[in-house]
């Protein structure tokens, strides 16, 4: 920049220098001025800055009178540089018309250099205009003004394109551009075509899976019914021989019919409970708005009816609502609250809490009884896993049935304990 | 007065023998006639020989034609589609419970495990269906 700026310097004096030299050269080819009143002006004119009495044309004729013009060549002069410097102005006009429109709203690269280009044709268009008035109006101090101005324009143009030069460079051409969307939508095809191979594939695969899912499930129910049958009759037959033969039994042969009636109905249990499962994974989920307090509620109400030796004391929090599927869901209450009840039952003072966690949709049944070993917090959710076997009464089954409930809600279920002290289910439900 | 005839429909002979205990323990009177099969239940209700049952205890899980298709001979049938029907069966599918009641059962028991179960159940089903419940004069050879 400083560079620039000395290069103006020079450039300044040089024009002052030609200015004399332009007077001398208009002297020497006959102007109707007097030298020796051109040169006393002159000096004066000297102790003049380039900028001031611009409009002065007192030292000058009008070209018409500097030299011999015919009228073929001053017209020719004349003209010439009036269309010049109308179309100067009118290209100007259309880029700066064009910057307007499109500029603004999307961006021309090298935005600056376009206004600078727009400055300079003003410039180079102006002192075309001058150059047609002078042959009336000798105003050679505006005109030198005036292109000392172009020529600093000028100078800020070339060197703001030299430095644009790499910028430009890396433009693409339209053509090439146009040759890249081409790849590009090309290789966004191939790529939309696999993917779309891999939905249906997947899609494939998912109904095979459902398919496969329906077909266990259906198998699952069915054996579970066939396997009521004989036990119906080991229950059945057991206890007709208890009933009718007993005077030929001693006690222990009664023991050991009545432990086979007990493990049979025990066994019956435990397929009912299958079947309540297989028939949660089999049934369609309806979700409605439901009050998973009030449920709670009604949980522990008719448990509360039905065990009266029921010491636990409860905490349920009120105006939880969830969007469930109530049928569901009341089963998987049931089985956590029975969970709750039956760990805790040998506590001296159970409390069982209901709740929502602070953070997102996830709520809590608590209790203080046994808890569990955190080693076995994945066993947890196994069907017939069972961590506190002969201890406490269950089918290990009632978990499993929570599992797949709230999966099937899209839900996540764990579990914390510290053993001795108590467990908490959390569990979401979306 | 001559004990009307109870139509048992069932193919296994273990429950067959159970359910005469249970009805023996319960002390109920009636003569128990056993179909093994669909085939010889609409042939007991419609063949030559037809008895007019006061009630019919169906399994649904039956060789040959199933309990539901019996079920739906007997309602198409002019003569015996009002007899009282009991659907006894293992299964609690909801189809299979929604499917009974469309083809108009009376009613639909689960068969328990349990012995106990088993002829309490047996019990309620004679207590109601032979003394509780008035059955249709249409047919005379009621109870």
């Amino acid at each position: 920049m400083k560079l620039l700026f000395a290069f103006l310097f020079v450039l300044v004096s040089g024009v002052s220098q030609a200015a004399n030299d332009g007077i001398t050269l208009c002297s020497a080819n006959g102007c109707s001025v007097k030298p020796a009143v051109a040169l006393a002006q002159v000096e004066s004119a000297s102790t003049l800055s380039l900028f001031s009495d611009l409009f002065d044309t007192s030292l000058w004729p009008a070209r018409w009178y500097c030299g011999t013009w015919t009228p073929l060549h001053g017209w020719t002069y004349i003209i010439s540089d009036i269309i010049i410097w109308l179309s100067y102005f009118a290209i100007p006009a259309i880029l700066v018309f064009f910057y307007l429109r499109k500029g603004i709203a999307e961006g021309i690269p090298f935005h600056k250099i376009f206004l600078l280009f727009v400055a300079f044709i003003l410039a180079c268009g102006l002192t075309h205009l001058i150059d047609a008035a002078i042959f009336w109006w000798p105003a050679y101090r505006l005109s030198a003004a005036l292109r000392l101005v172009t020529a600093a324009i000028s100078l800020f143009t070339v060197f703001a394109l030299i430095k644009v030069i790499p910028a430009v460079l890396q433009l693409k051409s339209p053509a090439h551009l146009e040759k890249l969307v081409q790849e590009r939508t090309l290789e966004l095809r191939l790529l939309n075509e696999k993917l779309q191979q891999e939905i249906n594939e997947k899609k494939k695969k998912d109904e095979t899976l459902f398919q496969t899912n329906q077909e266990l499930m259906a198998f699952s129910y069915s054996v579970s019914h066939d396997l009521r049958s004989p036990l119906r009759s080991i229950h059945g037959f057991s206890k007709a021989l208890l009933e009718d033969y007993s005077d030929k039994l001693d006690n222990t042969g009664q023991d050991f019919l009545n432990r086979i009636a007990r493990a049979s109905s025990r066994m019956g249990e435990l397929i009912d409970d299958l079947l309540k499962l297989s028939r949660i994974s089999r049934n369609e989920i309806t979700r409605e708005d439901v009050s998973l307090s009030t449920m709670v509620e009604e949980v522990v109400a008719a448990n509360i009816n039905q065990k009266p030796d029921l010491r636990a004391t409860f905490d349920i929090q009120n105006h939880i609502t969830v969007s469930a599927d109530k049928k569901l869901l009341k089963i998987a209450v049931e089985n956590l609250i029975d969970n709750a009840i039956k760990y805790s039952s040998k506590t001296t003072n159970p409390v069982i809490q209901f709740g929502k966690m602070a953070e997102q949709n996830v709520f809590f049944i608590s209790d203080n009884g046994t808890g569990f070993d955190m080693k076995f917090k994945d066993k947890l959710f196994g069907a017939f896993q069972r961590l506190h076997e002969g201890e406490y009464e269950g089918s290990g089954i009632g978990l499993a049935t929570v599992k797949r409930i709230v999966t099937r809600h899209s839900g996540e279920i764990w579990a914390e304990s510290v053993e001795g002290k108590g467990a908490t289910f959390y569990f979401t439900l979306s | 007065m001559k004990k009307a005839k109870i139509l048992l429909v069932e193919d296994n002979e273990d429950d067959v023998a159970l359910m005469l205990r249970a009805f023996k323990i319960n002390k109920i009177p009636n003569e128990i006639v056993v179909a093994k099969n669909g085939v010889e239940a609409l042939e007991l209700l419609m063949g030559e020989k037809a008895i007019q049952p006061c009630l019919v205890i169906l399994d649904l899980k039956l060789p040959k034609i199933n309990g539901l298709q019996v079920l739906e001979s007997i309602r198409e049938n002019a003569v015996t589609r009002d007899y009282p029907i009991i659907i006894l069966t293992t299964s609690v599918e909801q189809e299979d419970v929604v499917k009974s009641y469309e083809l108009g059962a009376n009613s639909y028991i689960r068969k328990p495990v349990e012995f106990e179960k088993f002829i309490k159940s047996v019990e309620q089903l004679g207590l109601y269906w032979l003394f509780l419940n008035e059955p249709n004069p249409k047919y005379h050879e009621r109870r």
